[in-house]
């Protein structure tokens, strides 16, 4: 667009805002010079334009700022502590499994007890016989006068129900005694009776196994060293049968016993449950397996060998 | 921008950014108020804005959150006399500053806001739209239309002089 009389008020001010090219600011300056009324105007529009005052803003050290220093843990470190976490969360997970696998295991509400007898127990257990407990609940007898295969003994034992019990030989039965009152178990020591088991091993597993809900009794005595025995013995009355089998002496029965009297849950009815330790040679399991027609559950094959019946009478 | 950046900022804009909201509020406690504030939303902000463009930014701010300041308090007595900072000058430029200064308070909010950004600081049209949020065309209009008026009343002071 060319400068004329008309348009030259926009001109000029887009000269004096410095919004012209050198070009359109030469064809300004030409148009004024060639229009020299025009000039007055012109300035009256140039003193519109402000000069620039200087103004001082203080103090500046309220606008100044620093970086903050963040800090930086080097990456060792952060290894360590990572090796220390994994450390206390692999021992945490240890010492939780130890203390899971020393509880008795109680599945579903039935009822089962297995207990070791230590040898603490073996030298006190004999001590602690009383033949009075026979005529409290059901005992738990060597079966010494059976040349029967132990686990055929042991089945007709638990069809036979209340039935099943041997009486003359008490004071060499386990000290064990679980109740359903207070679901407690006292070892007794019984190095010889493995022969449920139905393996050689000396160090077979204690087994106690309980028919319905009422309470599993389990007395122990002082065994007879060259016991062959099947330790079945059924409650009175109302009780149920019970078979127990010999635990190994090196085991600590201390934890079972803890366990089983703080459960309060741990029995049903029409059920047979099981719990065995250290059963490395799976004699108990071979037994139950055919007892039941079953293969048992193995639970944790290296310490504990937990199995869990429900038989329908 | 880094810490470093943001304080070479407060060096060179504080002073201009300041004379912006002194000429803008005429109130010097509303300046400084507006200077830290825009200079503190900068810091805020630092890792997003770049260095080179810190002026404008820094501008930006404070022109928008002066606009919302006016807005929530329409004061017209002016709290403190801003302060003459300027160098020593002849009495007639002096009487021109002054009838200027005069002139400025006839502008309205936008009008002065772009005549102080243009004259005082030197931004384009597109930079001074880009501050103010408005358009190129919207701030050629308004600054000639603030040129006029102030033409026009420094017309008639002379006349009354």
């Amino acid at each position: 667009m060319e400068i004329n009389r008309i348009n030259y008020e926009k001109f000029f001010l887009l000269y004096l805002d410095r919004e012209l090219n050198p070009a359109e600011k030469q064809e300004v300056e030409k148009f004024l010079s060639e229009n020299a009324d025009l000039q007055k105007e012109f300035k009256l529009l140039q003193q519109t334009v402000l000069t620039p005052q200087e103004f001082v803003f203080e103090p500046k050290e309220l606008l100044f700022r620093k970086e903050e220093k963040r800090r930086i843990i080097p990456f060792y470190r952060i290894q360590v502590a990572a090796a220390i976490a994994g450390l206390i969360l692999g021992s945490w997970f240890i010492i939780s499994v130890i203390i899971k696998n020393g509880k008795l295991d109680i599945s579903g509400g039935q009822s089962m007890v297995a207990k070791d007898n230590s040898k603490e127990n073996l030298s006190k257990a004999p001590a602690k016989n009383d033949p009075s407990d026979q005529t409290q609940g059901a005992s738990l007898q060597p079966d010494n006068s059976t040349s029967q295969p132990a686990d055929k003994t042991v089945a007709e034992n638990l069809n036979a129900g209340k039935e099943t019990a041997n009486t003359q030989e008490s004071k060499t039965n386990l000290n064990n005694r679980v109740n359903k009152s207070n679901q407690s178990v006292t070892p007794g020591p019984d190095p010889s009776a493995n022969i449920v088991s139905g393996d050689n091993n000396p160090e077979s597993a204690l087994v106690a196994v309980q028919k319905s809900s009422k309470g599993l009794e389990v007395q122990s005595g002082p065994s007879q060293a060259d016991a062959k025995h099947l330790m079945v013995s059924g409650q009175p009355a109302k009780s149920a049968a019970v078979l127990a089998i010999k635990a190994p002496p090196n085991t600590n029965t201390s934890d079972y016993e803890n366990a089983l009297t703080k459960d309060q849950e741990y029995q049903s009815d029409n059920a047979i449950s099981v719990v065995a330790l250290n059963d490395p040679n799976k004699g108990i399991s071979k037994f139950f397996k055919k007892l039941t027609q079953r293969t048992p559950e193995e639970t944790n094959a290296r310490q504990i060998r937990v199995s869990v019946f429900q038989i329908s009478y | 921008m880094t810490a470093e950046d943001y304080n070479d900022c407060v060096k060179l804009y504080a002073d201009g950014l300041y004379r912006f909201m002194l000429k803008s509020t005429r109130q010097v406690e509303d300046a400084r108020d507006l200077v830290q504030s825009s200079f503190e939303k900068l810091w805020e902000h630092r890792s997003e804005v770049n260095a080179q463009k810190c002026k404008s930014y820094l501008f930006t701010i404070a022109y928008h959150k002066m606009i919302d300041m006016n807005r929530k308090n329409r004061r017209l007595d002016f709290r403190e006399t801003v302060p003459d900072q300027a160098g020593p000058s002849t009495a007639t430029t002096t009487l021109l500053k002054e009838i200027l200064e005069e002139a400025l308070d006839r502008l309205n909010e936008r009008q002065r806001s772009l005549v102080l950004l243009k004259d005082y600081e030197g931004y384009s049209y597109e930079e001074i739209a880009e501050i103010t949020g408005l358009n190129g065309t919207q701030v050629k209009v308004t600054l000639h239309r603030a040129r006029l008026i102030l033409k026009e009343w420094l017309v008639s002071v002379e006349n009354v002089l």
